[in-house]
């Protein structure tokens, strides 16, 4: 496991900048999550890193030590990919060995390490078959093992999961986290779904259009985003965000120009159908009441109910609905608000504190 | 044509044409079955009229007159040697082209592509003299060298590669990179093996054209010793009434065999490489 | 990319490149300018010099009898050549597309001349055509007609040359046309089939322009392969009888080769390779052309 070191990376192609002038540290043994939308630069920021593409300005330092024009190679990284890149031809085990061979180590070595990782992974049964004859998850078990044997510096994973279906996703998250507690290695992983960030990552770097939004641990990014970007972006449901306008006077919160609240921070309460405001209730002393809108949609989840309510004509709220009977759309009621759990953002995004 | 319940053509339909398809698939097939006929003929049979279908009395003296008329076996092997060369030639220089032009990014890769596809519609007949001249001046007419050199590239084949390799996922190559391949391991490692359905089938259509060809072995070779066997079998060609004819046919029998075997045993791929030669450009 | 950079990119490329491209630069690239040039020349074979005669050459092709009947020929041939190779072939592939028994077996019948070159099918072909033991005018003894000498009459001896060259080359047209009918849209088909349309409607409204391409494409491989043709002439007929098969190639053979005129030879070359470059550029546009319009 080694240190990666990022120095005012920049790449662009022809006039477009994909990636602007970049700095990023990742500490040996970190799972590094870098997430963001599509064409925000993360894969090719991994790719940079990986050596399969030039900067156009500043350095890659691996341990301290410039790898920026070093063959990847040379730098001692190895890659997960999207859809495998598996050799169609050769047998799973001369998959994962093909690098090891290019790289003269001993056959011994070589087969001992093969068959840890096959423990590992679960792929011992499936040594002998060609990658046609695999599942999708299988297959991405054996580019995994591909890259572990190489017993690399630093793993680099590029959105090894969203060609999985939903479920063998959760359990390769599983799988990914704990190989990462086994082999304590670097790990810089790309993807575009924050779930994965947020359950993977010690920390978590969110981009957006070349730039950097925010590196933080995954709940100091859930709690404290710094941008409104980031914050839609963690979080799932989404976060709502509200134009200050709704708010009532005084509350204090008009230096912002957008508010942003959690669902599980604010409630739906349907009203009794006598027009008069729900009473406050014992606890809940930071909560008021926002405004009333009807439901359009309405989500049992089991755990929590959620309420999709439109407050305005376009100002959609999702909130959480505590209580035995379940709303139905077109039910009218009250949007309560935990004023404390607000965030505050400027114009430009940027969050204001209190 | 009219389709039963389950999409398949009807019964009867299937019937009526297996029936018309009889007289041409015959009169197609019988040039070369009378050429076998004819060729276990005794002489004075071969030209009697009217002309029998089948030898009466079948003999093996044509063959043994044949082979005695002329090397029909060195005729093989120049076209053999010929052939081979041709093909591997090509098949080599090729595979490195197309990989460059589908797989590096370089600048002029648009220019070259452009110069290959031009090099697509050159007709042979422009080459045929400069090249003869070239070999007689080296002192290089009537060798093997002269039979292979002049199509040792192939611009059909660069072409058809290239556009094969570009269809294979960059993250291959990439994986392959990671792991510490160069670009020739990458090449002939992984791209050659993943690519063999493409390369077999243009190195059958390969060979076989080579062997085919008849206006540049007949212009470049002098003595028998080097002919081929296209050029080889025309020597039985004579203009005299009292030609053999059992052993001209026995001769062509021998000489066409390889053809015909190596053609169906490879029907796949010939076809295949037939189709690829013809699509949207010259073939 | 394992070169870190744009130049070791390019300098790679090139080195892949080099080998191929070297022997297309020197085997026919450069030939090919050659020929140009040499038109130009008169070539003395014997001292290897070239004399510059300017235009001359052409203008003599342009006055020469011979030429002009060579041309003549090669239309002629290409005339009886590509017909009976589109519609023999078509026949064929529409009867295949029937799925009749023995599919594949009728199909390699068709399609093996093509795996034998043109002077074998002429080897086969040539006793065939012998006016008096050849099968062919048996044939037509039988029905009553006095079979000509096909290859040594100057009115038959196109015909001889232009069916055996029928003979191999239809059965790659079939491979073709076989893979067109096989993308008719059966929908199609099926509701005009509903709509009461019979079978040879069917055919000319629906099957005949969703196959236009194909049979576009196949016919003009067919007139190239007729403008390149030499292999079946130079064994069946040797060019004659009195040139009614001296084809544009042959003649070049015959003037290059047989009289050592090779700069008249390079002339005809560059006359044949903008006739040929032509047809198939067109070839090459229509094609473009098509393949952007809806099937």
């Amino acid at each position: 496991m080694a240190q990666l070191e990022l120095l005012k990376v920049a790449k662009t192609f022809g006039k477009n900048s994909i990636i602007h002038g970049l700095d990023l540290t990742v500490e040996a043994g970190e799972f590094l999550v870098v997430v963001g939308p599509s064409g925000c630069g993360k894969s090719t920021l991994l790719r940079i890193v990986a050596g399969l593409e030039p900067v156009s300005e500043g350095d890659v330092r691996i341990d301290g030590r410039s790898v920026t024009k070093l063959s990847p190679k040379a730098r001692g990284i190895a890659m997960v990919f999207q859809n495998y890149a598996l050799y169609p031809h050769m047998s799973v085990r001369d998959n994962i060995s093909f690098g090891l061979k290019l790289a003269k180590i001993p056959d011994d070595e070589v087969s001992r390490r093969v068959t840890d990782a096959a423990k590992i992974l679960h792929l011992g049964e499936l040594l002998d078959r060609k990658p046609y004859q695999l599942s999708g998850g299988q297959k991405q078990r054996v580019a995994m093992g591909r890259a572990m044997v190489r017993q690399p510096a630093i793993f680099l994973f590029d959105e090894p999961l969203s060609n999985l279906d939903a479920q063998l996703r959760v359990q390769m998250r599983a799988e990914i986290a704990s190989l990462h507690r086994r082999l304590r290695s670097t790990i810089v992983y790309v993807t575009h779904d924050q779930t994965e960030a947020m359950t993977l990552a010690d920390r978590i770097v969110v981009m957006r259009a070349g730039k950097v939004e925010q590196i933080a641990a995954p709940m100091e990014l859930y709690r404290n985003p710094a941008t409104k970007f980031v914050a839609s972006f963690i979080g799932s449901p989404a976060m709502n965000f509200l134009p200050v306008s709704i708010f009532p006077a005084g509350t204090g919160m008009h230096r912002a120009e957008t508010i942003g609240f959690r669902p599980e921070h604010s409630q739906f309460i349907p009203s009794s159908g006598t027009g008069k405001q729900p009473p406050v209730v014992a606890g809940e002393e930071d909560a008021i009441i926002v405004g009333t809108g009807a439901v359009k949609l309405v989500e049992p989840l089991g755990a929590v109910t959620l309420v999709h309510c439109e407050l305005a004509p376009g100002l959609d709220v999702i909130c959480e609905f505590h209580g035995a009977n379940i709303p139905v759309p077109g039910d009218e009621g009250f949007l309560k608000i935990n004023i404390s759990q607000l965030l505050l953002f400027d114009g430009e995004g940027l969050r204001v504190r209190k | 044509m009219r389709k039963g319940t389950n999409g398949l053509p009807v019964f009867s339909s299937r019937l009526l044409a297996t029936c018309l398809l009889l007289v041409p698939a015959v009169l197609h097939g019988f040039p070369i079955f009378y050429m076998l006929s004819v060729s276990f003929k005794e002489a004075a049979e071969a030209y009697q009229f009217p002309p029998s279908l089948l030898p009466s009395h079948p003999v093996l003296s044509n063959y043994s007159d044949a082979l005695h008329a002329a090397p029909l076996w060195q005729f093989m092997l120049n076209s053999l040697i010929a052939a081979l060369g041709i093909t591997v030639i090509q098949m080599l220089t090729s595979i490195l082209a197309a990989y460059a032009l589908a797989r590096i990014e370089f600048k002029g890769r648009k220019i070259v592509l452009g110069f290959v596809v031009a090099m697509l519609m050159v007709p042979s007949e422009i080459t045929i003299v400069p090249n003869y001249l070239m070999m007689v001046r080296t002192g290089l007419i009537d060798t093997h060298f002269a039979l292979i050199a002049p199509f040792s590239a192939s611009a059909f084949g660069i072409f058809l590669l290239y556009q094969f390799f570009s269809s294979v996922p960059r993250e291959l190559e990439e994986a392959a990179i990671v792991d510490g391949a160069s670009r020739m391991r990458f090449l002939f490692q992984i791209l050659v093996p993943v690519s063999m359905p493409a390369i077999v089938a243009f190195g059958v259509f390969s060979f076989v054209s080579a062997w085919n060809q008849y206006l540049w072995p007949l212009v470049v070779t002098q003595s028998t010793a080097m002919r081929t066997v296209q050029v080889g079998v025309g020597m039985f060609r004579s203009e005299q009434e009292a030609t053999s004819w059992g052993m001209v046919m026995a001769a062509t029998s021998i000489l066409v065999l390889p053809s015909i075997a190596l053609f169906i045993a490879t029907q796949k791929q010939f076809v295949r490489g037939l189709v690829s030669s013809g699509a949207g450009v010259k073939g | 990319m394992s070169e870190n950079s744009a130049s070791g990119a390019t300098r790679s490329a090139w080195l892949f490149l080099a080998p191929a491209l070297i022997l297309m630069f020197i085997f026919t690239v450069a030939p090919a300018m050659f020929s140009l040039l040499l038109s130009f020349h008169d070539f003395k074979p014997f001292s290897f010099t070239l004399v510059p005669v300017g235009l001359d050459q052409y203008m003599e092709l342009a006055g020469s009898e011979d030429y002009r009947a060579s041309l003549m020929a090669t239309l002629r041939f290409a005339a009886l050549v590509v017909p009976g190779a589109v519609l023999g072939s078509l026949a064929v592939a529409v009867l295949l597309d029937q799925m009749p028994f023995f599919r594949s077996i009728f199909r390699t019948i068709f399609l093996i001349p093509v795996g034998i070159s043109p002077a074998m099918a002429a080897m086969l072909w040539v006793f065939l055509f012998n006016p008096t033991s050849g099968f062919l005018n048996y044939l037509l003894s039988t029905a009553g007609i006095a079979g000509p000498a096909w290859l040594s009459d100057p009115d038959w001896a196109p015909f001889a040359v232009s069916l055996t060259t029928v003979w191999k080359e239809v059965g790659f047209n079939i491979i073709f046309l076989m893979a067109a009918l096989a993308q008719v849209p059966v929908e199609l088909q099926e509701a005009a089939w509903m709509d009461g349309a019979n079978a040879f409607r069917r055919f000319w409204h629906i099957t005949l322009p969703s196959i236009s391409p194909a049979l576009f494409f196949v016919t003009v491989v067919s007139v190239i392969h007729a403008f390149e043709s030499f292999g079946q002439i130079h064994i069946l007929t040797r060019g004659g009888p009195a040139g009614s098969t001296g084809v544009l190639v042959y003649q070049l053979f015959r003037d290059g080769f047989e009289n050592s005129r090779l700069g008249l030879a390079a002339a005809e070359a560059v006359i044949l390779f903008v006739i040929i470059g032509g047809v198939t550029l067109v070839q090459f546009m229509v094609a473009r052309y098509l393949k952007g319009s809806p099937q």
